[in-house]
């Protein structure tokens, strides 16, 4: 197709004539085709007709002939007939068989296509001419056409016709050429109107030629026509265009400094932004190059350089003009061209940036401020050795400001010493105070109050000396404080040896890093008192349990170091419990810390105290080589000492220490083992007696293990229903009969007896069991009352001991009453018994308690009375109906002149109190006599019965059982 | 005698040869020359079609051999050019010896020799035609020229004859005024002033003639000759052959259609009674 497009005229009378030659050649190529058509057809009519009169002509001839049988004539006639005919050959045959045959000559080469001769050949036929002669045949007469003859004929027909046909077309192709050029001239007109146009004449109009054809005149009036529509139109644009560009202009003029610059380089124009910018008049401006107007730098260190170029230019400049006062121009320098391509001149237009790019640097600067306290806070989330930190806060602080000279000083508040000290790029450095600390503490006021201030200041710096300030050349200064508690305060400081106008950004950004930095100092020191606290006891301030154990695991697991022995010392006060009970925790508190201090003072140098927790104390002692004497005597001080007395609130208090000791490896290879057996130890020294130390040997974790085994089946004892109640009996002294029963614990194992009640009671105190037992114990008693009063046997009001734990138990007075109640039992005929640091324990709580008890009618009683440690007032508090002597001033009172003059003491104050006094422990007649004549209300021990179970009480009053007749044997004797 | 190994290979080869000369006289074609009646192209399509049929359905090969003018058909069957020709002209006594032999013919009317001038020729009766040129198809034309110029002969009537080579040459030039008048079969006349819309006045009718016979030559076997004669009376009851007969028919514009029907000798027993009158100038 491209190439069929190709070959397409391209003017306009070259396609008419192409159109046309295409055109008559078809119909001219038709035409002859249809004429050549019908001249052959006509042509071989003709010679078919021709054929047929010739044959006629001679048939006639050859009739003639035959009839007298003259062949020769018959061959002549042959000839004859073919000269000058179209006929090929002539025949005469002869119905008996003969045949006479004549060629005609072939004189003429072909010349005619093959295709022309078969064309001819096929529309020839033969023509046949039967001789007939009187009704007779006598032959056959045939004459065969030349068919290439009658083709060349033709052909020669057709070539002439052709080239006569060519020759025509030529012919009326070039005059129909000749016509539409001459027609198509008339258009030139509108290139010459063109060429008019082109050079200026905007108004002209293309030229009519009268004769030119209508169509082409049309057309030059419709181009005039258009052409005088766009003038108009374009008329009105250009006009509008230019009040726009003046409009732009305007508004160029107010925004840029605009100036025009010739070929050369010099200004030739300048509006009234430029003059006033570059702060020069008019007329010398126009004497001058653009870069002699100010001194412009590309970049920093780049000084602008421009040479007239025609290519626009663009940049942005720091320009110094006449003032030196700096500005940033955006400057773009167009080069308008002229025809030839040359430069004409230079448009430079000035946009004056200078508030953008100060606001670009103010980012940018801020930006790397912000990056730089970011990767500081990241370091102060992680680093955990504050002396870099501080040095990276100083280099952080100088870096952000662009300086080279920073100084960090962080002291401690109470104790005013440096902790922290950092410098960067200081020649001299010395803190400027003596002592540093209050003179950081005085400037804080100073660098929080006036930002930058001191670069005014004859002594720029608190922090720094003149000495210092003078060597380093330091002209300003800022100071901010780091402060973030109440441990550390200090001052961070970046110093400028100009004089530096910082900002207050600059101050944020430093305040900013002192503030990470105190963040960090404040988790730092929070860290170091979290440790503390972790491995210390904040009331003795000595190790705690925990630090204990790893300082124990270390030590054993110690290599190659590792110490022969290690001792520990498992220290536990005695009568501690009573101290903090009786006394208050606050007491107690201070008991413990002056314990601390006196073990601290028995203690050697290579060794540790730990508090264990409430009253538990430990010593590890390391021994080179293990000194079992040496051990000895340290528990034997640590015994002395917590045995001497504790002034506590202004009394003496008496407590002592049981002390255990375990010996590694001897005693275990495992900390936790030692400490353990240490502890297994401390409870022997408890068990014997306290107040002294014992070594940890085999048998008491064997001791141990039976008491816990104890213990277990002790919390089975109550469902196995393994207690039983015995009863002792009180004695009146005033008649001799029993006036009361107190109802004492026992259990009874299965296969081991009786067990002593020193062996389950502290436990059922420790396990809490106390207070199912004891409920029980008060259920038990009433239901022997009861029964005994189904069986009409003589009743007496029971006593029963409450202990501590019991009156801990908020409802106990519910629980009495309800049991009261369902036995139907009197109240009269219970009282309750209670030590008096049972009473002591909540005296608040314990006077509510009893006095609802009291308030049903069940008596009380102070049991062990005199051993306490509670004062006398007591009595007044609680509702108290009895006081018991403790047995061991009865049992020293005939020996003991003091113990008798206690009992009596005892005795009158309870008589002058109104309280009933019985005395227990009487074992003897002496001790009875005695009590006897002091006036004691009752008594109760073995001289008059052992506690029994209650079938055998039963049987004693059956019996009417009664002190009176061994009264009458004894004392009225 | 013994013929050697060279004699033996020629005998061979000769006999081989011969066989295959006898297969192809078996296979033998006979020409098919009809009397041209239209012009060469329209005779060329009407006959072709019908032979080609006919020679399948005979059995024998037959060829279309056909010339411009009936003097060539009759030339055709003096030389034995063809063994199978639909003519008229073999009728003269002359001729009739040379055995050829009717089987059949179209069937169709008698038709009759007229001698005819245009409608609007001042031409009314054959003495008006004394010294005026009369065009014929040509003198071979039995129906048109033979019976019609006998007649003009019989009534003394002086014309100069002219022949036009077939039917169509000499209605042009009738009606072109080249001739006067024209000698004519009745059967022509009625289809060319029916296809040409023209016509003309009828000077005189000879008696009937039965129209051109199909014939075949005494070289023709009996067999052949029942085959093609078979194949072309039964062309009507043939779907193919009536077809082509039904397109042959429109292709000439008949008034009839066009079928071959078996003929005898006594069908053209007019011809010879023509002949036998004839006065003997004009035989």
């Amino acid at each position: 197709m491209n190439f069929l497009k190709s070959l397409r005229p391209k003017s306009l009378t070259s396609r008419i004539l192409a159109m046309l030659s295409i055109l008559i050649i078809t119909f001219l190529t038709a035409g002859l085709g249809l004429f050549y058509r019908n001249q052959l057809l006509q042509h071989i009519e003709e010679i078919q007709d021709t054929a047929s009169m010739l044959i006629e002509v001679a048939a006639q001839a050859v009739e003639e002939s035959v009839v007298i049988g003259d062949y020769d004539t018959i061959k002549r006639t042959l000839e004859r007939t073919l000269a000058r005919s179209p006929f090929k050959s002539a025949l005469f045959i002869d119905l008996s068989g003969g045949v006479i045959r004549l060629q005609a000559p072939d004189k003429r080469p072909e010349k005619a296509p093959d295709w022309i001769v078969s064309e001819v050949a096929a529309r020839l036929f033969d023509v046949n001419r039967p001789i007939t002669v009187g009704g007779k045949d006598y032959g056959v007469m045939r004459l065969s056409f030349n068919a290439e003859k009658i083709a060349n004929e033709l052909y020669d027909l057709v070539l002439q016709a052709t080239l006569l046909a060519l020759f025509f077309l030529l012919i009326s192709l070039a005059l129909m050429g000749f016509m539409i050029k001459r027609s198509l001239a008339h258009l030139g007109n509108l290139y010459s109107y063109e060429a008019e146009i082109a050079s200026g004449a905007v108004a002209a109009e293309a030229m009519l030629v009268a004769d030119a054809p209508m169509e082409i005149q049309e057309a030059i009036k419709a181009v005039n026509r258009t052409a005088a529509s766009m003038r108009n139109h374009f008329g009105q644009r250009i006009e509008s265009l230019m009040n726009t560009l003046v409009q732009h202009k305007n508004a160029l003029d107010e925004v840029s400094i605009v100036c025009e610059v010739s070929a050369s380089g010099r200004i030739t124009y300048v509006n009234e932004r430029f003059v006033e910018s570059s702060q020069r008049s008019k007329a010398e401006l126009l004497e001058l190059t653009i870069d002699q107007v100010w001194t412009g730098m590309s970049s920093a260190r780049q000084p602008w350089q421009w040479a007239p170029e025609n290519q626009v230019w663009n940049g942005e400049l720091r320009l110094t003009g006449q003032t030196g006062t700096a500005k940033w121009h955006q400057r773009t320098i167009i080069p308008i061209l002229d025809d030839t391509g040359g430069v004409e001149k230079y448009i430079c237009i000035d946009i004056d940036i200078t508030d953008r790019k100060e606001f670009e640097v103010a980012i940018l600067d801020n930006a790397r401020r912000q990056n730089l306290i970011a990767l500081f806070g990241q370091q102060a989330l992680i680093e955990e050795d504050v002396g870099a930190l501080g040095k990276l806060a100083t280099l952080t602080a100088a870096q952000g400001l662009e300086l080279n000279k920073a100084v960090l000083s962080v002291v401690d508040r109470s104790s005013r010493r440096v902790i922290l000290e950092s410098e960067v790029g200081m020649a001299q450095w010395k803190i400027n105070t003596s002592p540093l600390g209050d003179d950081i503490i005085s400037g804080i006021d100073y660098c929080s109050d006036v930002p930058g201030g001191s670069g005014k200041s004859a002594t720029p710096s608190k922090l720094l000396p003149n000495s210092v300030i003078e060597n380093d050349g330091i002209r300003s200064s800022v100071e901010v404080t780091v402060t973030g508690s109440e441990v550390f305060v200090g001052i961070l400081g970046v110093y400028s040896t100009i004089d530096y106008p910082f900002t207050r950004e600059d101050i944020s950004y430093v305040q900013t890093l002192a503030n990470l930095l105190a963040a960090a100092l404040e988790r730092d020191d929070a860290k170091k008192r979290l440790t503390y606290l972790a491995e210390n006891d904040s009331l003795t301030d000595l190790p705690n349990r925990w630090f204990l154990n790893n300082y124990l695991r270390e030590a054993i697991q110690r290599k190659p170091s590792a110490p022969e022995a290690i001792s520990v010392l498992f220290i536990d006060l005695d009568r501690f419990k009573t101290v903090n009970d009786t006394m208050g925790h606050s007491v107690g508190d201070e008991l413990l810390i002056q314990a601390s201090r006196r073990l601290e003072d028995c203690m050697a140098e290579k060794g540790l105290v730990a508090r264990l927790g409430g009253d538990e104390f430990s010593i590890v002692v390391t021994h080179r080589s293990y000194s079992e004497r040496f051990i000895k005597s340290l528990a034997t001080d640590v015994v002395d000492a917590l045995a001497k007395p504790f002034t506590l609130r202004g009394q003496d208090i008496f407590v002592s220490a049981s002390v255990g000791i375990a010996t590694y490896p001897q005693d275990g290879c495992d900390a936790g083992v030692i400490l353990k057996n240490a502890d297994t130890a401390m409870y022997n020294a408890k068990k014997s007696g306290r107040n002294n130390y014992q070594f940890y040997n085999f048998e008491m974790n064997e001791s141990e293990i039976k008491r816990l085994h104890t213990e277990t089946l002790l919390r089975g004892a109550l469902d196995r229903d393994e207690f039983i109640l015995h009863f002792q009996p009180k004695v009146s002294l005033a008649d001799g009969n029993i006036s009361g029963l107190e109802a004492l614990l026992r259990w009874n194992r299965p296969e081991q007896g009786l067990v002593s009640p020193a062996d389950f009671i502290p436990m059922l105190e420790e396990t809490g069991l106390i207070i199912p037992v004891g409920a029980w114990v008060i259920r038990k008693v009433c239901e022997t009352l009861r029964n005994w009063q189904a069986d009409n046997i003589k009743v007496v009001p029971v006593a029963i001991n409450l202990s501590a734990r019991q009156l801990q138990v908020k409802d106990l007075a519910k629980t009495v009453k309800a049991i009261l109640e369902e036995y139907g039992i009197d109240p009269q005929l219970l009282e309750f018994e209670l030590t008096e640091s049972v009473l002591m324990i909540d005296p608040e709580a314990a006077v509510e308690i009893l006095r609802d008890i009291k308030s049903y009618g069940i008596r009380l009683s102070v049991d062990d009375f005199g051993t306490g440690y509670s004062s006398l007032a007591y009595l007044k508090r609680f509702p108290i109906d009895t006081l018991k002597i403790d047995r061991a001033f009865i049992k020293d009172i005939i020996d003991n002149h003091e113990d008798a003059a206690i009992t009596r003491a005892v005795i009158v104050l309870a008589h002058e109190l109104d309280l009933t006094v019985i005395a227990e422990g009487v074992e003897t007649f002496e001790q009875l006599e005695l009590l006897i004549e002091n006036g004691c209300d009752q008594i109760q021990g073995y001289l008059f019965s052992k506690p029994v179970p209650s079938d055998a009480w039963a049987a004693m009053i059956e019996s009417s059982f009664s002190l009176q007749p061994q009264l009458a044997e004894d004392i009225l004797v | 005698v013994t013929l050697s190994p060279y004699s033996k290979i020629v005998v061979f080869i000769l006999s081989f040869a011969l066989s295959k000369m006898a297969f192809s006289e078996e296979l033998k074609f006979y020409n098919f020359s009809p009397v041209n009646q239209y012009n060469l192209n329209l005779s060329a399509s009407f006959w072709n079609p019908i032979i080609k049929y006919v020679s399948e359905k005979s059995g024998v090969n037959l060829t279309l051999k056909l010339g411009r003018t009936s003097a060539d058909t009759t030339s055709y069957v003096l030389t034995q050019e063809v063994d199978f020709a639909f003519t008229n002209h073999i009728f003269s006594p002359e001729r009739v010896k040379m055995g050829w032999k009717v089987f059949g013919r179209r069937n169709a009317p008698p038709i009759e020799g007229k001698i005819v001038v245009p409608a609007d020729s001042p031409i009314q009766n054959l003495l008006q035609l004394e010294g005026q040129e009369v065009v014929y198809p040509g003198p071979e034309a039995f129906i048109a020229y033979k019976v019609p110029s006998a007649e003009l002969a019989r009534q003394k009537i002086t014309t100069s004859a002219v022949f036009a080579g077939n039917m169509d040459g000499a209605f042009s030039q009738l009606l072109s005024g080249k001739a006067q008048a024209m000698g004519v079969n009745s059967q022509l006349l009625s289809g060319y002033a029916e296809r040409e819309g023209k016509s003309f006045r009828v000077l005189w009718t000879s008696p009937p003639f039965n129209d051109l016979a199909l014939m075949a030559s005494p070289r023709v076997s009996a067999k052949e000759l029942d085959a093609v004669a078979k194949a072309f009376f039964d062309m009507p009851q043939d779907a193919y052959g009536s077809k082509i007969l039904r397109e042959a028919t429109e292709l000439v514009h008949a008034e009839a259609s066009i079928t071959f029907i078996p003929a005898t000798e006594a069908d053209y027993a007019s011809y010879r009674d023509f002949y036998k009158n004839l006065p003997e100038y004009n035989k």
